[in-house]
């Protein structure tokens, strides 16, 4: 992509694009997206502040020898495995179907005119 | 040190020189040079994350940290898995959509203006630069301590390693000498990992326990390393963001054929990449308990050699021919880490000038391909040596610190321009100007008053600057957006950018 064939670039129109299915589409995603970030910045930054802030709580012993912080940073491995599994799977089932729709709606109108 | 570690070291150099020679044969375009002809499958892609993300300062830091520091260092060590979650859900998908090579790719589709350019590719390159300096300097100190050379011969000699892979081989000799370099180091953990597991009869706990009766309750506490506690909280917001604004990490995803790929190869680097980085922890705590800290720090005072020690130990002890082996084995191991990872950061930095700043800013894309390449060789050379020079000068410079700025101007400059460039549509050259401009030089100023270089004479409290500095960042990109104003035209073209960023469809 260079700065010089960008500027002859054809000026596409929203509705050529079929806009509001991309619209459709980033709506889908960030439903899916939203409460996997929510989840992971609390459990990770959540972890950071007590940390930083609540040292004695972290303290508290919850299994044998392993304290709570250290609980948390296991359990904040499993959050992020368990969300990357779910994304992947969403993005392929969900996501990626929208996406061969929408571009192969695109060729169609593209043909057309 | 020993027969052992030089002939491993020189075997996994051989094999290295092997793959580069191979890949210099397929370098011919542009694509090929940047982007590996943008070819690698997703387990490729996701070694080669995982040998980018493990560099020496996370594999021997993390079990030097966790030994000395104990639950500091594993919180060092979850950070950059709970970041590829930024990196897997917002950021790799549409930049392998948007851009060609480079985030200045993504930046310039957007903007269509030469500033926002090269406002993007300062930002690379200074933290490209600063990420690299240390990595030079720890890889001199290493093969110093390995092979009993000279410090600035040691530091000319990674130079020159990286200088070869880059130039002549590119993106493919890059990637796969660190897809070779991950699987060594993922095969030594394994090893360690199970004989580690074996002294104890499979329980973890154990370490627990003993090292917290060993070293007192507060062994197992937060704040043993990171004593101010606004630290802790910048050092996890930075990793969180910043990972997904390094410039050598998110050119991989340029490397493969499409988003679904480069998901993928997210998905992969997690698994690999956070399995290793949780047997640090294991590993920190086991040196603690085995070798000692006394030891530890007898032979660095920064815990840098924990793990040859702990392998050291493992094998046999020290002068058992098993030790010996484990020793110089995950020793080689470390200096190829290295010169794998100063190789990426090379190509990053010169896909900014040659291809950002040279072909697109200067050229405005009137260069033949032959040229590109020839231009991008040719950087990838002088960015080499002076790296090179750098890493010399920085002897028995305090240097760690300046992987915390890289990272830091990623989460503070970066990575809001990159996120807010692909998600919001008033977003304009303004606020790429603002955004980079304020986001670094808050982590340069803050990070240049704070104890890292004044020590007791701070005027800055935190050595790590994140916590203000990226809101600061935020706080630029969105008031240049404002002061510059609405564009009906720019904004209308953002439809056709969702578009593109979403399908990874181009015009």
């Amino acid at each position: 992509m260079t700065v010089a064939n960008l500027k002859t670039e054809i000026d596409w129109t929203a509705s050529a694009l079929g806009s509001t299915d991309v619209a459709g589409l980033v709506a889908t995603k960030l439903r899916c997206i939203a409460p996997m970030i929510a989840v992971y910045l609390t459990a990770y930054l959540g972890l950071s502040i007590l940390c930083g802030f609540a040292k004695p709580v972290l303290g508290t012993k919850v299994l044998g020898p392993v304290n709570l912080g250290f609980a948390l940073i296991a359990l904040n491995y499993l959050v992020a495995w368990v969300l990357a599994v779910i994304y992947a799977r969403v993005a392929n089932r969900v996501h990626d179907p929208l996406v061969q729709t929408i571009i192969a709606k695109a060729e169609h109108e593209g043909g057309q005119s | 040190m020993n027969g052992i570690t030089i002939g491993i070291f020189a075997a996994i150099i051989a094999l290295t020189l092997a793959i580069t020679v191979w890949a210099a044969r397929r370098t011919r375009t542009a694509t090929d040079f940047y982007a590996a002809g943008k070819g690698l499958t997703a387990a490729q892609n996701g070694f080669a994350l995982a040998g980018d993300w493990c560099s020496a300062a996370a594999f021997l830091g993390f079990t030097g940290l966790t030994a000395l520091y104990g639950m500091d260092g594993a919180l060092y060590a979850i950070g950059p898995l709970v970041a590829f979650c930024t990196v897997l859900f917002i950021i790799a998908e549409p930049l392998r959509n948007t851009g060609t090579y480079t985030i200045g790719d993504v930046i310039l589709y957007r903007m269509k203006r030469p500033p926002a350019l090269a406002a993007a590719v300062l930002g690379t390159i200074v933290i490209n630069l600063a990420y690299m300096i240390p990595q030079m300097a720890g890889g001199g100190a290493l093969l110093k301590l390995l092979l009993g050379l000279r410090y600035d011969v040691s530091v000319v000699l990674v130079g020159l390693g990286m200088i070869v892979y880059v130039a002549a081989g590119g993106m493919l000799a890059t990637s796969w000498v660190q897809i070779v370099k991950a699987v060594l180091m993922l095969s030594a953990g394994t090893v360690l990992l199970l004989m580690v597991l074996w002294q104890v009869g499979f329980d973890p706990l154990v370490f627990f326990s003993a090292d917290e009766a060993r070293y007192g309750p507060s062994f197992l506490l937060p704040g043993n390393f990171l004593k101010n506690p606004w630290d802790e909280v910048s050092l996890g917001l930075g990793y969180v963001l910043g990972l997904a604004g390094l410039p050598h990490v998110m050119t991989r995803f340029y490397t493969v054929p499409d988003a679904k790929t480069a998901r993928r190869s997210v998905v992969w680097v997690m698994f690999l990449a956070g399995a290793f980085f949780a047997c640090t922890t294991i590993f920190g705590l086991a040196a603690a308990h085995f070798v000692g800290q006394d030891a530890i720090r007898a032979a660095d005072r920064g815990g840098n050699l924990t793990l040859p020690l702990l392998a050291q130990y493992l094998g046999g002890g020290k002068g058992s021919a098993g030790g010996e082996i484990m020793l110089g084995f995950i020793a080689a191991v470390a200096v190829a880490t290295i010169i794998a990872v100063v190789a990426g950061l090379t190509l990053a930095t010169s896909g900014a000038i040659a291809h950002d700043l040279y072909v697109n800013l200067i050229k405005k894309g009137n260069v033949r391909e032959r040229d590109q390449v020839l231009a991008a060789r040719v950087t990838a050379i002088v960015v080499g040596i002076v790296a090179t020079l750098l890493g010399i000068l920085a002897e028995g410079v305090n240097v760690a610190v300046l992987v915390i700025l890289a990272i830091c101007i990623a989460a503070s400059a970066n990575f809001p321009v990159l996120a807010l460039s692909l998600f919001w549509r008033r977003f304009n050259t303004g606020g790429v100007i603002g955004g980079m401009g304020l986001g670094l030089i808050s982590s340069v100023g803050l990070a240049l008053i704070g104890p890292a270089y004044l020590g007791k004479d701070a005027l800055w409290p935190l050595v790590n600057p994140t916590v203000v500095a990226l809101p600061l960042g935020v706080l630029g990109a969105v008031l240049g957006t404002l002061i510059v104003g609405r564009n009906d035209a720019h904004e209308r073209r953002f439809d056709e950018v969702m578009y593109r960023v979403h399908t990874g469809v181009r015009s």
